[in-house]
């Protein structure tokens, strides 16, 4: 633009997309579509974008023909990449979206790009103000061109939905039921019971919260029309996969939601742990405490050396957060990440698992439980971590093996260990873990959080919907 | 170089309770004859004059004018940590002592506290623990939650050296950061983590999910989070404490608790220390008290000593001295 121009609007050129990306709290897409601006929008200005942002697309959606079913999610003539969108949308990369475009135009009847929603009152797709009320009733309506896209799902049946229970100690959360309600018919345990015949027929879903309704053979011998289970959750290792497929039905987990929380926690237990943060508290309220003696010490974080077993999603967003301590960081994996993402926090792979513990003050178990992982830390490896290192586990309690680390702790074999997960959990009263004072276990909370658990609700609703119209399923566990 | 010839310091005790930690006196040995305060006490007139220097540890030995009074060779004190609010300033300068403190051993570790007991306190991490050790304990409630510190917006009052580096950890949760502080930071210095500056601290207040106060203890910054400043905040937010207990007005901050006028504190300061054992913050089940451990590490702890050590060997050589704290 022209100086003159700039002024008048007081506008200010970005010479970088990434600087604007950057510092806006709306982006606005107003180009013409052209080879050049074909996927301007994508994974990598979704995440350069604020957290808090919002993008709003006013340019092209798609101005070519595409075969629906298999190339629903390709990208051909898009200037935002609407796959990378709703990924973005679910995992809560950017609070919201506004389309006035869109490709196709109108979208088919996927529920996930517009229930997306980072927090309850926003959507991923903004109608004018008088056709909103519409949306909300879920009343889904197709019509032609120009301006309006809504969708319509008229004369449908609300699929029926199998669940445990709700409230209670395991049961579905009381305030997510109202959501539920608006996609799904809820069927309780109790209720299916009391009518199994004709249930039995309907249910085409399963919405598993929390390990709970427990599936076995026998239950899905008797839901001869379940499509599909969704896992609340990252870990299927309560499922039999086999079993399920067998079946002919669809598995969805919910890997991404969780994983910034359990890297949090991933954080606050290592902090906990080095600064004695616990025992600490302990102290401060103890009735018996008369002053704090200056030789009570814990030790640093800032500046050692971390070992991270599992470099997937959330060993990852624990080395972002590691990296902002000044902490060297080890990693272990299957498989080596690229050379930026390793750059990018300044981690090094250590092919043998034996290097990362020998060199590690803190060792994080990041891992998914497998058969391969199945008590990946024994006593060998235990013995190979420094006499002075730390065991952090965010993963499954059985990639320890317990007995092999209480007789560890017990030695002074290793310094400490802070457990977010065991087994079983909880662990019986009488378990040796529970005593020691270099222990602090905390009751498998990874995930725990109002937000957290919310935006589960949503992704595994959204599962439920797609599996059931058929189309390709956000989360999808496969074999 | 004989043992006499190395100046003195002054030390409350080795060991003990409250006394120098014994592998901190090795060291302190290198360059100093070490004199502890019963020492001197038993024999004033011969150690007086060998005194040029005092290394306090854990805010001890009390410098007062008695003791200013008696040491005619005083040349500097040499405080451990970066609080200097328990010395008169004013006094020891009339007296034409120097004061030191040790602002770079402290910055990390006091940060990650900070970090600490932000985690903890939106994690329900001691209330956690609790659970997975209690005999009751039959299974764990799936409605059992936290809050999220990733993305949630933390507000820092008093953005120095520590306050600086609690923004840089910040900023890798992806949290968005606002500060308030006398003077704004340099664009670059915001630029680096994120912060935005908050010239009131109503606006920080009232849009912050976690408060961090991280200033000096001064006459400006006592009694600086009061009822008003209480009752700016989300009602679910939480404050968070590691500068110095009076900072905080503690009879507002408890009834702000118990009204549920916010939703938690963390507080690794109080006023006093411990807080005499019926004091009803003790008794709140939103909050979180660690005993004062800002610095509690054995690399901060070592860190702080080198730190004083060069100080106090700066002034005696007449050398430019790296941390002096001047009165105001």
């Amino acid at each position: 633009m022209k100086e003159h121009e700039e002024q008048l609007v007081g506008a200010i050129c970005c010479e970088k997309i990434d600087s604007l990306l950057q510092q806006s709290d709306f982006v606005m897409v107003v180009v013409s579509l052209t080879p050049q601006t074909h996927k301007l929008i994508g994974k990598r200005e979704m995440e350069l974008m604020k957290p808090m942002a919002t993008l709003i697309n006013i340019s092209r959606g798609c101005c070519l023909q595409m075969a629906l079913k298999r190339h629903f999610y390709s990208n051909l003539g898009a200037v935002v990449d609407q796959e990378a969108l709703v990924r973005a949308l679910q995992a809560g990369v950017i609070r919201a979206a506004a389309l006035d475009v869109t490709y196709p135009e109108p979208l088919p009847r996927l529920p996930s790009v517009f229930s997306s929603q980072k927090h309850a009152h926003d959507s991923a797709v903004r109608v004018p103000g008088a056709l909103r009320e519409a949306q909300q009733a879920r009343r889904w309506q197709r019509l032609p061109p120009p301006g309006f896209h809504i969708l319509d799902m008229e004369d449908q049946e609300l699929p029926y939905v199998l669940i445990d229970c709700i409230g209670g100690k395991h049961g579905v959360y009381e305030d997510h039921v109202e959501f539920l309600k608006k996609h799904f018919c809820l069927i309780t345990m109790k209720e299916y019971l009391e009518n199994k015949k004709f249930l039995g027929e309907k249910i085409t879903a399963i919405y598993m919260w929390y390990h709970k309704p427990v599936i076995d053979e026998e239950l899905l011998q008797i839901l001869p029309n379940l499509k599909v289970v969704a896992n609340s959750g990252v870990g299927i290792d309560h499922l039999d996969l086999n079993l399920l497929s067998s079946f002919g039905v669809k598995v969805s987990n919910t890997p991404f939601v969780a994983s910034m929380d359990t890297a949090d926690l991933g954080m606050a237990l290592m902090l906990a742990s080095a600064r004695r943060l616990v025992e600490g508290y302990q102290m401060a309220v103890s009735p018996d405490t008369e002053y704090f003696p200056a030789d009570w010490l814990g030790v640093e974080v800032s500046g050692t050396t971390l070992g991270i077993i599992g470099m997937g999603t959330i060993g990852y967003k624990v080395a972002q957060r590691a990296k902002a301590f000044d902490m060297k960081i080890l990693y272990h994996n299957r498989n080596q990440r690229n050379k930026e993402e390793e750059s990018a926090v300044g981690a090094i792979y250590c092919k043998k698992i034996d290097d990362l513990l020998q060199q590690s003050d803190f060792v994080m178990l990041a891992v998914t439980l497998t058969p391969q992982t199945h008590k990946l830390i024994g006593k060998r490896e235990l013995e190979l971590m420094k006499p002075t290192a730390t065991l952090i586990n965010i993963s499954r309690g059985l990639v320890v093996d317990q007995d092999a680390l209480v007789e560890a702790l017990q030695n002074k074999v290793i310094k400490a260990a802070a457990l977010d997960v065991t087994y079983p959990e909880p662990l019986p009263r009488d378990h040796p873990l529970l005593k020691m004072k270099n222990v602090i276990i905390t009751p498998h909370i990874g995930s725990a959080t109002k937000e957290t658990r919310r935006l589960m609700m949503k992704n595994m609703t959204e599962s439920i919907e797609a599996a059931l119209t058929g189309l390709p399923i956000p989360n999808e566990v496969l074999l | 170089m004989a043992e006499q010839e190395l100046p003195g310091v002054l030390i409350l005790d080795i060991g003990g309770t409250h006394g120098v930690l014994e592998n901190l006196v090795a060291f302190l040995k290198k360059h100093f004859r070490l004199i502890t305060m019963k020492e001197f006490l038993e024999n004033k007139k011969e150690m007086s004059k060998k005194i040029q220097s005092v290394f306090m540890f854990e805010c001890r030995p009390t410098i007062d004018r008695e003791l200013l009074e008696s040491l005619p060779n005083l040349k500097v004190i040499a405080n451990s940590g970066v609080g200097v609010d328990h010395l008169d300033l004013k006094m020891i300068s009339n007296f034409g002592v120097k004061v030191t403190n040790t602002p770079h051993a402290v910055a990390d570790s006091t940060a990650d506290i900070g970090m600490a007991l932000m985690l903890a306190s939106a994690r329900r991490l001691v209330e956690g623990c609790q659970i997975s050790i209690s005999r009751d304990t039959k299974y764990f409630a799936v409605d059992w939650l936290g809050v999220e510190v990733t993305r949630a917006t933390l507000g820092i009052i008093g953005m120095g050296n520590i306050g600086y580096k609690v923004a840089q950890r910040a900023k890798a949760f992806e949290m968005k950061i606002l500060y308030h502080n006398r003077n704004q930071r340099k664009k670059e210095e915001e630029q680096a983590v994120g912060a935005h500056y908050c010239e009131k601290i109503e606006d920080l207040l009232q849009q912050s999910d976690f408060v961090m106060l991280v200033v000096n203890l001064t006459p400006e910054t006592c009694k600086l989070i009061g009822k008003r400043e209480l009752g700016l905040m989300k009602p679910t937010a939480t404050l968070i404490n590691i500068s110095r207990g009076a900072v905080i007005d503690q009879d507002a901050l408890v009834e702000a608790l118990q009204k549920k006028v916010i939703m938690a504190a963390a507080l690794d300061v109080t006023y006093p220390e411990p807080l005499p054992r019926d004091h009803p913050l003790l008794k709140l089940d939103n909050i979180i008290i660690t005993p004062h451990i800002g610095t509690a590490t054995v690399q901060a702890i070592r860190m702080m000593a080198e730190e004083a050590i060069t100080n106090m060997l700066a002034v005696l050589n007449g050398q430019p001295i790296p941390s002096e704290v001047f009165p105001r």
